[in-house]
């Protein structure tokens, strides 16, 4: 039996709860991105990258864009779930008439929609200091459609796996945080040595940031159809996890 | 009639071993009100939490109006509304907002009227517009049973609703449920309030450690089991002593005296007979029926 008025519902409860503090949903985000742009762009601006015609700024700035939309996708589901735990509401899923499947679209799609809210702002926000173009759009929109659904998704486990906010913040900043720097923002892999290229290619987000690059500025270190398949293997396998927890009461049913 | 719930053999047993309900059987008739009673840790809240999916059964028969559970949960869940024990309020929405939502997660899409009249029933419509963050306890309480019943639901489950909740709130809630259930919603609720379940509800079950102790109509539950009656005399100018030749416990200060006497139906004119022997004057009598909460005292033992 489906229920297309409660996803929807949902879809909406979720979007206007970010929306209702929009402050620090989505321009909170921005500063931090506009802080690596002024401490480490503007100073090196004229540097080369190690990219032929780019400067450093154009390299810099995809990846300031998809860890913003990481780490905002992500906390919007995270936080919308652990917050209903704090107020005595998260029972509250269990009881209303929406499939699982139904449910996890609704997180997920509201998280997507923030990172990507999150991603076109700093994309706005820095064209004053670079006019960075878009190579292919078509790569840029679906490439930040997966990476955001994939983390909202991803979200979900983690709003309902944590236990308080501790181990939440122990998510975020000991695993996604480290992952994301490591991944590739700030320098191409091509500058790390061997071995440590080899390490970094087991890194899920250095695909993700090496496949925006691409839909930027037209050149990757990774061959981008590889990058995007990984992209939907990932994606396909976060939504699932997402939808199992909520399937089987992992956590929430006792 | 239908059975609005049935319940067979239902068992459960927590992860931490505890075992909260020992085979519950018990079956709650489509348009009555049914009156879940125990004290605290009985195993009425996990009884309850089965039924509206938050707790899993270990073993069992479990049924909603025909639908299984846990099978067939998400059609039952339609016709389900809860009231939760522990008050709960999230911190981003109006009263207005919540009751918006709370339609829309049950498929109906535009419940304007319907969200109005609920306000009003529940004397939450000055709140409106209020952060539900804000609201005070008792106005929690409304909106939550507000949001239960948005949906229109055929069952409406109330886990003590009345838990720390003042009269005037008290009394239109009841207001609320008997006006819901006179127009066909089944009603089961949990409560510590034995006057209230024996005012309010058609049928009672008494549950303890996880097992029924007795369950059945509330009248017939009180006339079968309470068939002891009490009677109450204040004595005045009270001179020396005396003797009764039926069972009596008497306080006495002085000259006044309260004299408290249990029989049995049948018994009354011998202890007239009696009273008239006492050395004082009666100034009052009053005679009183075993109610509901005298019952379970002695069923659960602890008078």
């Amino acid at each position: 039996m489906s229920n297309p008025i409660g996803f929807r519902t949902l879809f909406q409860k979720e979007t206007d709860r970010f929306m209702s503090v929009k402050i620090q949903t989505l321009f909170s985000p921005l500063i931090s991105s506009l802080l690596y742009v002024a401490v480490f762009g503007l100073p090196m601006q004229q540097m080369p990258s190690q990219i032929e015609g780019i400067s450093f700024l154009e390299f810099l700035i995809p990846g300031l864009i998809m860890m913003g939309m990481i780490s905002n996708a992500f906390q919007n589901s995270a936080s919308s779930l652990m917050i209903a735990k704090y107020s005595n509401t998260i029972f509250e899923i269990l009881t209303w008439p929406i499939s699982s499947f139904e449910k996890v679209s609704a997180y997920m799609f509201a998280g997507a929609l923030r990172g990507i809210l999150v991603g076109a702002i700093t994309y706005l926000a820095v064209l004053p200091f670079v006019a960075l173009p878009i190579e292919s759009p078509l790569i840029v929109i679906v490439v930040s459609a997966l990476v955001c659904s994939t983390f909202s998704a991803l979200g979900i486990v983690a709003g309902v796996w944590a236990k308080n906010f501790d181990q939440m913040t122990i998510l975020n900043q000991f695993l996604i945080l480290p992952l994301t720097f490591l991944g590739g923002v700030f320098y191409s892999i091509q500058r790390l040595s061997p071995f440590f290229q080899k390490v970094t290619l087991v890194n899920p987000i250095l695909y993700m940031i090496d496949a925006l690059r691409y839909g930027f500025l037209g050149v990757s270190d990774l061959p981008i159809y590889f990058s995007l398949s990984l992209l939907v293997v990932f994606q396909f396998l976060a939504a699932s996890l997402a939808w199992w927890v909520f399937h089987s009461g992992y956590r929430l049913q006792t | 009639m239908h059975n609005a719930i049935e319940i067979h053999d239902l068992e459960k047993t927590y992860e931490n071993s505890f075992r909260a309900l020992k085979g519950v059987s018990l079956s709650v008739k489509e348009g009555e009100i049914f009156g879940l009673l125990g004290p605290n840790g009985a195993g009425k809240s996990t009884l309850i939490n089965i039924l509206c999916g938050v707790v899993k059964k270990t073993s069992g028969a479990v049924k909603i109006l025909n639908h299984s559970i846990p099978e067939e949960h998400l059609a039952a869940k339609w016709i389900l509304g809860v009231v939760p024990q522990e008050l709960c309020a999230e911190g981003f929405f109006t009263v207005h907002q919540v009751l918006q939502y709370q339609s829309g997660f049950f498929g109906i899409q535009n419940n304007e009227d319907y969200i109005e009249e609920v306000l009003t029933k529940l004397d939450l419509i000055d709140k409106r517009e209020e952060i539900t963050r804000h609201l005070s306890g008792g106005m929690k309480r409304r909106l939550m049973v507000a949001k239960a019943m948005i949906h229109r639901p055929k069952i409406l489950i109330l886990d003590e609703p009345t838990a720390g909740v003042d009269l005037g709130l008290t009394v239109s809630l009841w207001n609320a449920v008997k006006e819901l259930n006179d127009a066909g919603v089944t009603i089961i609720l949990t409560t510590h309030n034995l006057r209230e379940a024996e005012e309010i509800c058609d049928r009672i079950c008494i549950i303890d450690h996880g097992s029924v102790i007795e369950m059945g109509e509330t009248r017939e539950l009180v006339r079968i089991l309470g068939n002891t009656l009490q009677m109450e005399v204040s004595l005045q100018e009270l001179k020396g002593e005396f003797n009764l030749d039926v069972p009596y416990e008497l306080e006495r200060s002085g000259s006044e005296g309260r004299l408290k006497i249990n029989y049995k139906e049948g018994e009354l004119p011998g202890i007239l007979k009696a009273l008239s022997t006492v050395p004082a004057r009666v100034a009052d009598l009053k005679l009183r029926e075993d109610n509901l909460e005298d019952i379970f005292r002695r069923l659960v033992g602890f008078a």
